[in-house]
């Protein structure tokens, strides 16, 4: 997933599909996990409202996106 | 309507969560259907709980006369709610008049009915628990927001009850998708509508609300609309 594209997916989206993404949300101070909107913003929206710089806030999302990945390669084996 | 038809209709009910084949069946077979026009009240406030209601399909506003004959609004029921079966299963008086918001159709069961399909599949039961325990929460939600929280707040948080309950997004923000007037806002936030049109004319001057005069509200800040939500 290019940086690129997850700017403009949708913040409950992402969530949903990579939960561990919750990580840094909460890091930014972004309330969106669990928030009503959350299925209607996408992500540089969400760093719109927010007031956040759109690139930092998608890099780390992306980071945590591949913590999802690294702890299913652990798990099996 | 056929019955395989009625159980995709009902399958998509959380009260049919967890289901097997056989209570879909019975559930189907045993059900009446009730066609509702926009406007129709499906039953009376007071009156004796006779029927069990699942709304297939529409919108229905559920009111409720307080004792000082002022109108609020309790909730707005989609397709898969239920309606009616609480009072029906206390036998107790409707406590409610349901109203529907645009044309639809509810399938009805008979107080026996109900009884022997809850008696025959548990499933239904811890379902019929589920469902209310999740109402409760809510209106004890909501009471605390009377209790406590200013009026503006309040009037957010049942703008975003409705976007939850069936938001889409549209050009420029976030649509609920049926017409919510000031008037029922004011109802469903027990508040006087002069405080809500007050409200929302603020909001619009802000640029959180869309200033169109359609019948549905965009919320064109959706950010900006959960801060005041949520603020202390």
């Amino acid at each position: 997933m290019s940086e690129s594209a997850l700017e403009s997916m949708i913040v409950g989206d992402i969530l949903s599909r990579w939960p561990a993404t919750a990580d840094a949300f909460n890091r930014y101070r972004m309330a969106c996990p669990g928030c009503v909107m959350a299925p209607f913003m996408t992500l540089s929206e969400a760093c719109a409202a927010y007031d956040l710089d759109i690139k930092e806030v998608t890099h780390a999302v992306r980071q945590s996106i591949g913590q999802d990945f690294s702890s299913q390669q652990e798990g099996s084996s | 309507m056929d019955i395989n038809a009625r159980i995709t209709v009902l399958e998509r009910s959380s009260f049919f969560g967890g289901a097997d084949r056989d209570t879909l069946i019975h559930a189907a077979e045993t059900a009446n259907e009730h066609p509702l026009g926009k406007d129709e009240q499906l039953f009376h406030q007071g009156e004796e709980a006779s029927q069990s209601y699942l709304l297939a399909w529409g919108r229905v506003r559920l009111d409720q006369t307080t004792s000082d004959g002022r109108n609020v609004v309790i909730r707005y029921l989609g397709p898969g709610d239920l309606i009616g079966t609480v009072a029906v299963l206390r036998r107790k008086p409707y406590p409610a008049t349901p109203v529907a918001v645009e044309d639809g159709l509810t399938f009805f069961w008979s107080a026996g009915q109900k009884a022997m399909l809850i008696a025959e599949h548990p499933v239904l039961a811890t379902n019929a628990i589920e469902l209310t325990g999740s109402r409760l929460e809510e209106l004890q939600e909501r009471l605390r927001e009377v209790a406590t929280q200013r009026v503006e707040r309040r009037i957010a948080a049942t703008l975003l009850r409705q976007v939850r309950h069936a938001g889409r997004r549209v050009e420029g923000g976030v649509e609920i998708p049926f017409t919510l007037t000031r008037g029922e806002i004011a109802e469903l936030t027990a508040t006087t509508l002069h405080t809500v049109s007050r409200t929302l004319a603020a909001w619009e001057q802000e640029g959180i609300l869309s200033g169109k005069r359609s019948s549905h509200l965009v919320i064109t800040k959706p950010h900006r609309l959960v801060e005041i939500a949520e603020q202390e």
